[in-house]
C-alpha cells in the first residue's frame, strides 16, 4: 500500500520584496512529510529553512507554488481558515520560547488547551516534558531550558497533527538542549506527531528519519537514517 | 541650512508616532484654549467692570427709604466714615410702548436736572442728558434701546401714580448699577420688558410728591471704614424714615452677577486647564517612555560614545516640546475664538461702556510656560530611569516584566477565569500606575462632561420648580398701595381672566440672635392656588394657623431651624415688631423670603385685610387684557412669568447647546487621547506576546479582544469613579457659586451621566477601530523576527 503524504509541497517558491530588489527565499521546493515522522531541516543560516517552516505551518504564504494538507490546499486558503488550520493541527515551538510572561507554565499550555477540539490534560503534558512540579511558575521564574519545555507542553498539549521547531536548542548550553530534545523525542514517539526540527546544527540530525538538507532556498540533499540516533548518543 | 544628524532621527521619531504627536498637541490645545480663553475673558470681563465701577463712581451703599427729607442727606454726610452721600428718587411705573403689546416695567430713577449724578454716573452711548427744563425727556437703558430696535426721539407712555404721561428718549446710556436688565421681581434678565429710564429729578418730585425729600441714598464710605459699621449707622438714623435697610455692592444685583460670573470663569479658569494638562503630561509620559525604551540601545550607545545626559534629555525634551508647543499655537487661536465668543455672549447680557475683547501678553506667555512644564514633566518622567543605568546595561533589551500571582488570584473566582482573562487582570494589576493613570485619565473626561453639563440640569429643575409648583399664575400686578381685596373682582372682570389672587408684601428685617437680615415677608390668602409653597420633594405644603414658613436661602443666611423664634420688624409705617415660630422651611430656590398667611399680616400690621399685588391666570389672547390692564390706575407693574422664562429658556438653550458641543469634544478628545495612546503603546510592547496568540491558532477578533481588555476593564471601573468625581466637583463648584439672591440645588441628572459615559465610549470605540486595523495588519513572522 502507498503511504500518503500528511504534508506535501508543490513547485513551491517564495520571494521576499525588499524595496526595490526580488529576494527569492524558496526555489521549487518540493518535499513530503508523513505521519509520525521525525524530520531535521538542515542548513545555514539564510538558506531558507524559517521560511519553508513558515508557510508549511500555515504562518506565511508561498509566492508560487502548491502545499497540501491531508488533500487540503493550503496555498488557497483565507487568513482565517490558515488560523483554523493552525489551531487544529499545528503546534509550534521557537528559540525565544515565546510564553505568554503573564501567564504560569501551566496557564500557558492551558492557553491553548482551551480553544483546541481535542487537548490533553494540561498535567500531562506539563508531565511529558518533566515540569509538573513547576507548573505554578511563571516564565521570569524559570530557566531557559524550562521554558523551552513548557513551550513543547504547550505546543503538544492539543495534541497536534504536526510539531514544527524552529531552533529550539539555539538559545540553550548543551546539557539543557539535550533535555529539550529528549522532551520532543518522546514527544514524537509517544504520539506519533510528525515532528519537524529545523536546525543549523548538524549532529541533530542523526535523532531524525529523514534529513532535507537546504541550500540557497533550495532542497539539496534529502537522505534517510536507517537507525536513528538516542539523544544521548548525539556527538555535539 | 544643514540639519544636523540628530535632529533629522528627531523629525523621523516625531513622524513615527504622528498620531500620538496629534492626540497629544490636541489634547495640550484644548487646556491652552480654556486656560487663554477663560483668563483673557476673565480678565476682560472684570477690567470692564473695574474701569466702570471706578469711571462711573459706582456707590458703596445704597439705602432705600420710604421717604427722607432732604435735609437728612447732610446728617449722612456727617456720619463718621462717610466720604459722600447723594440722594435721589426712584420709581417703578407701568411702561406701555407701541413696540409691543404687553405692558412692561420702567424703573425711574432721578438725576439732578440736566446734570450728572455723582454717583452712578450714566455712560452716555449716544444722545444727551434731559434739559434741566424738561418734563418729558429720559435717557434710557441700552439693553431695552436696543432690544426694541427704537431711534433717539422715540416715545413710551408710563403710568405714574395712576397718570399715564407720555417720554421722550433723548439719550441712551449705561450704569454699573443696572449692567443686567433685573427689575427684582423675576431672576432672568429681561431687555424687552424692563428699562430704567434716567428723569431730570423735578419731573419725580412733582409727580409723586416728593419736593424736597427723597426715597433712596447713595453712600461713598471713606477708606479703611468698615462696612458693616456704616451700614449699621445709616439703619440707626433712616429708621424713622423707613428705611429698608443700607446694603452694599454685594447685595446689590448687578454687581452680584457681575461679581458671580467672574467666580465661575476664574474657577473654570483654573479647573478645567489642569484636567488637560494632566491628562497631557501623562500621556506624554506614556508615549516617550515607551520611545525611550525602543530607543534603549540608542541612548546607551550615545551614552558610550561620551554624550552627557543632559544632552540625551535635550533630544527627547525637544520632541516633547515640539508636540506641547505646536498644540499651545493651536490652543491659542482656539482660545481666542473661545474668548471672543464668550465676550459676544457675555454682550447679551450685560451692559458695559467697554465690551471689547482683549488679552494680555502675559496670558500667552504663562500658556506656553505650563505647557512647556507639561514637556517636562513627561519628558523627566520617561528618562529618568535610562538615566540610571549604566551604558552597558541600557544597551541590553530590558527585563520582560516580572509577573507574580497576586493577592486577588487567591478568590474562588480568579481560578475559574480563561487563560486571556487572566493575563488581563494581571497586566492592570502589574502596571498599576499606569492602570491607574489611564483610569484617572477616563474619569477626567467624565468628569469634564457632568461638571458642565450639571449646571443645566440643576436649572432645569430649579425652573420646573418655581415656574411649575410655586409660581402657577400667568402673571403678576404689583399695586401702587395696599387696598382691600376686593379689587381681585375687577381684576377679574377682565378679559381672559380665570383666577386671581390677593397677596399682601411687607418689607422686613428679621432678627435672630445676632443676625439681621432684611427681606419680604409674604402674606397669602388662604387656600392659595396660584402660589404654592413646597418641601425638596416639590409636594405642596399648606400655610399654618400660626408662625411662619422660612425659605431655605434665609434660613441658611440666618442660621435657623424649625422651631426657632424669630423676630420679624416690619420696615412699614408704625414699624411693628412680632415674634413668631419657625413651623418650615421650604423649597423657594429664587427668594430668601419668608411666607404666612394675609389673616397674620393683618393682625401684626393692625389694620383691615389689604393687598399689594395680585396673581392671575388668563387664557388666550391677552391682547385686550394688555390694553385694560394698562389702564387700572392703580397698577404699579405687570410681570409675565411666561415671557421672561421664554427669553430665559431662548438664551439657555443656545448657551447648552453650544456649551455641551464644546464639552463633548474637549472629553471625547482627553478620552481619545488616553485610550488610543495606552492602547498604541500597549500594542508595541505587547506585539510580540499577541503575534504568539496568532500563531497558537487564536483568531484576529480574539487577539484584538485580548489586546482591548486590559483598557477595556479600567474603562469600566473608570466610569463610577468619573461619576463619583464629577459628583464631588458638581457639589463642589456649586458651594463656590452660591449666591445670596438664590440657590441653585445640586440635581442628578441620570442622563448627563449617561452622555457623559456614552462620549467616553464612542472615543474609546473610535480609538479600537484604528487599532485593530493594526493588529489586523500585524506581520507575524515580522514580528517574531524583530525578538528573534
Amino acid at each position: 500500500m502507498v503511504k500518503l503524504p500528511l504534508i506535501k509541497t508543490v513547485n513551491l517558491n517564495k520571494t521576499y520584496q525588499m524595496g526595490e530588489v526580488e529576494v527569492p527565499a524558496l526555489k521549487k521546493i518540493n518535499i513530503e512529510l508523513f505521519e509520525g515522522e521525525f524530520v531535521v531541516l538542515l542548513g545555514h543560516s539564510g538558506c531558507g529553512k524559517s521560511t519553508l517552516l513558515n508557510i508549511l505551518g500555515g504562518l506565511d504564504r508561498p509566492t508560487e507554488g502548491e502545499i497540501w494538507f491531508d488533500s487540503e490546499a493550503l496555498h488557497n486558503f483565507s487568513d482565517r481558515e490558515l488560523t483554523h488550520f493552525r489551531r487544529k493541527n499545528i503546534g509550534f515551538i521557537f528559540q525565544m520560547y515565546n510564553l505568554i510572561p503573564r501567564l504560569s507554565a501551566m496557564e500557558n499550555v492551558q492557553l491553548v488547551t482551551e480553544i483546541s477540539e481535542n487537548p490533553m490534560v494540561p498535567e500531562r503534558a506539563l508531565d511529558l516534558v518533566g515540569l509538573k512540579s513547576r507548573a505554578d511558575h511563571f516564565p521570569s521564574q524559570m530557566s531557559g531550558g524550562e521554558q523551552q519545555r513548557v513551550a513543547i507542553a504547550r505546543a503538544i498539549a492539543k495534541q497536534p497533527r504536526m510539531l514544527f521547531c524552529d531552533e529550539p536548542t539555539g538559545a540553550l548550553d548543551v546539557k539543557t538542549g539535550i533535555l529539550v530534545l529528549e522532551a520532543i523525542q518522546k514527544v514524537n514517539l509517544e504520539l506519533n506527531t510528525t515532528t519537524v526540527v529545523i536546525t543549523h546544527n548538524a549532529a541533530i540530525a542523526d535523532m531524525a528519519d529523514r534529513v532535507i538538507i537546504l541550500v540557497d532556498g533550495q532542497v539539496h540533499e534529502t537522505k534517510t537514517n536507517d537507525i536513528k540516533c538516542n539523544v544521548k548518543e548525539l556527538k555535539w | 541650512m544643514v540639519i544636523s544628524v540628530l535632529n533629522r532621527k528627531l523629525i523621523r521619531d516625531l513622524i513615527n508616532i504622528k498620531a500620538q504627536v496629534f492626540s497629544i498637541s490636541l489634547i495640550v490645545g484644548l487646556g491652552v484654549a480654556v486656560l487663554f480663553g477663560f483668563t483673557s475673558t476673565y480678565s476682560t470681563l472684570k477690567m470692564s467692570r473695574d474701569y466702570f465701577f471706578k469711571e462711573a463712581k459706582f456707590a458703596d451703599l445704597f439705602i432705600p427709604i420710604k421717604k427722607a427729607p432732604l435735609h437728612t442727606l447732610s446728617e449722612i454726610r456727617e456720619l463718621n466714615g462717610v466720604a459722600k452721600a447723594e440722594a435721589r428718587l426712584e420709581f417703578d411705573a407701568l411702561l406701555s410702548i407701541s413696540s409691543m403689546k404687553e405692558p412692561g416695567v420702567v424703573h425711574f430713577v432721578s438725576i439732578p436736572d440736566g446734570q450728572m449724578p455723582t454717583f452712578n454716573k450714566i455712560f452716555l452711548n449716544s444722545g444727551r442728558l434731559p434739559s434741566t427744563v424738561s418734563t418729558d425727556e429720559v435717557v434710557v437703558s441700552e439693553g431695552f434701546f436696543k432690544a426694541h430696535k427704537l431711534q433717539l426721539g422715540a416715545t413710551f407712555f408710563a403710568t405714574l401714580n395712576g397718570i399715564r404721561k407720555k417720554f421722550r428718549i433723548v439719550g441712551v446710556g449705561v450704569s454699573p448699577e443696572y449692567i443686567i436688565a433685573l427689575n427684582g421681581t423675576s431672576p432672568f434678565p429681561d431687555d424687552l420688558h424692563f428699562v430704567v429710564a434716567w428723569i431730570n429729578q423735578s419731573v419725580l418730585e412733582a409727580t409723586f410728591d416728593m419736593r424736597a425729600s427723597f426715597n433712596s441714598a447713595l453712600v461713598k464710605i471713606r477708606p479703611g471704614v468698615l462696612e458693616e459699621k456704616i451700614k449699621y449707622l445709616l439703619d440707626e438714623n433712616l429708621n424713622k424714615y423707613g428705611s429698608r435697610g443700607a446694603y452694599g455692592r454685594d447685595r446689590q444685583i448687578s454687581s452680584v452677577f457681575i461679581n458671580e460670573e467672574l467666580k465661575q470663569l476664574q474657577v473654570n479658569a483654573t479647573t478645567v486647564p489642569l484636567i488637560f494638562f494632566l491628562v497631557a503630561a501623562f500621556i506624554l509620559n506614556v508615549v516617550l517612555s515607551r520611545l525611550v525604551n525602543t530607543h534603549r540601545g540608542e541612548i546607551a550607545t550615545l551614552k558610550a560614545l561620551g554624550y552627557f545626559d543632559r544632552s540625551i534629555f535635550n533630544y527627547y525634551f525637544k520632541i516633547g516640546s515640539i508636540i506641547v508647543l505646536s498644540g499651545t499655537l493651536f490652543g491659542l487661536v482656539m482660545g481666542l475664538w473661545i474668548g471672543h465668543s464668550m465676550m459676544k455672549l457675555y454682550a447679551e447680557f450685560y451692559h458695559f461702556p467697554l465690551l471689547s475683547y482683549d488679552f494680555k501678553f502675559s496670558q500667552i506667555v504663562l500658556s506656553f510656560l505650563i505647557s512647556i512644564l507639561t514637556a517636562f514633566v513627561g519628558v523627566y518622567t520617561s528618562l529618568k530611569n535610562i538615566f540610571s543605568l549604566p551604558p552597558a546595561e541600557a544597551m541590553r533589551p530590558s527585563a520582560p516584566a516580572s509577573f507574580h500571582k497576586g493577592m486577588y488570584e487567591t478568590s474562588f473566582l480568579f481560578n475559574e477565569l480563561k487563560m486571556r482573562a487572566r493575563m488581563t487582570i494581571r497586566g492592570v494589576f502589574t502596571f498599576s500606575r499606569r492602570s491607574l493613570m489611564t483610569g484617572l485619565g477616563m474619569s477626567l473626561a467624565i468628569v469634564l462632561l457632568i461638571s458642565g453639563l450639571f449646571w443645566q440640569d440643576s436649572i432645569n429643575h430649579l425652573i420646573t420648580a418655581q415656574y411649575s409648583f410655586v409660581q402657577k399664575e400667568t402673571g403678576s400686578i404689583m399695586l401702587t398701595h395696599a387696598i382691600r381685596p376686593n379689587a381681585i373682582f375687577e381684576v377679574l372682570r377682565l378679559p381672559g381672566i380665570l383666577e386671581a389672587e390677593g397677596f399682601r408684601n411687607l418689607g422686613v428685617r428679621v432678627h435672630f440672635q445676632n443676625k439681621v437680615q432684611n427681606t419680604t415677608l409674604k402674606g397669602f390668602p388662604e387656600n392659595s392656588s396660584l402660589q404654592g409653597i413646597i418641601n425638596e420633594k416639590m409636594e405642596d405644603i399648606q400655610l399654618p394657623q400660626t408662625g411662619i414658613f422660612v425659605s431655605r436661602i434665609l434660613a441658611k443666611q440666618l442660621e435657623v431651624q424649625e422651631g426657632d423664634i424669630i423676630e420679624i420688624e416690619v420696615l412699614e409705617r408704625k414699624k411693628p415688631k412680632i415674634k413668631l415660630e419657625i413651623k418650615k422651611i421650604v423649597d423657594s430656590f429664587l427668594s430668601n423670603e419668608l411666607f404666612t398667611s394675609r389673616k397674620i399680616i393683618s393682625d401684626l400690621m393692625d389694620s383691615d385685610d389689604l393687598i399689594n399685588s395680585i396673581l392671575f391666570r388668563s387664557i388666550g389672547n391677552n391682547s385686550e387684557l394688555y390694553t385694560r390692564l394698562k389702564e387700572l390706575p392703580s397698577v404699579l407693574a405687570i410681570s409675565y412669568k411666561d415671557s421672561a422664562l421664554k427669553t430665559f429658556n431662548e438664551t439657555s438653550a443656545k448657551f447648552l447647546l453650544v456649551f455641551a458641543f464644546i464639552l463633548s469634544i474637549f472629553a471625547g478628545a482627553i478620552g481619545f487621547g488616553v485610550v488610543y495612546n495606552n492602547m498604541r503603546v500597549t500594542l508595541a510592547e505587547r506585539d510580540w506576546e499577541l503575534a504568539t496568540l496568532r500563531i497558537l491558532g487564536f483568531t484576529i477578533p480574539e487577539v484584538f479582544l485580548t489586546l482591548i481588555a486590559e483598557i477595556s476593564f479600567i474603562f469600566v471601573f473608570s466610569i463610577p469613579i468619573g461619576w463619583f468625581l464629577g459628583l464631588l466637583n458638581s457639589k463642589w463648584l456649586i458651594s463656590k457659586m452660591s449666591m445670596d439672591a438664590f440657590q441653585i440645588p445640586f440635581i442628578f441628572n441620570p442622563g448627563t451621566f449617561m452622555f457623559s459615559t456614552l462620549i467616553l465610549l464612542f472615543s474609546g470605540v473610535l480609538s479600537a477601530a484604528f487599532i485593530f486595523k493594526r493588529v489586523k495588519k500585524m506581520d507575524l513572522v515580522a514580528t517574531l523576527k524583530s525578538r528573534g
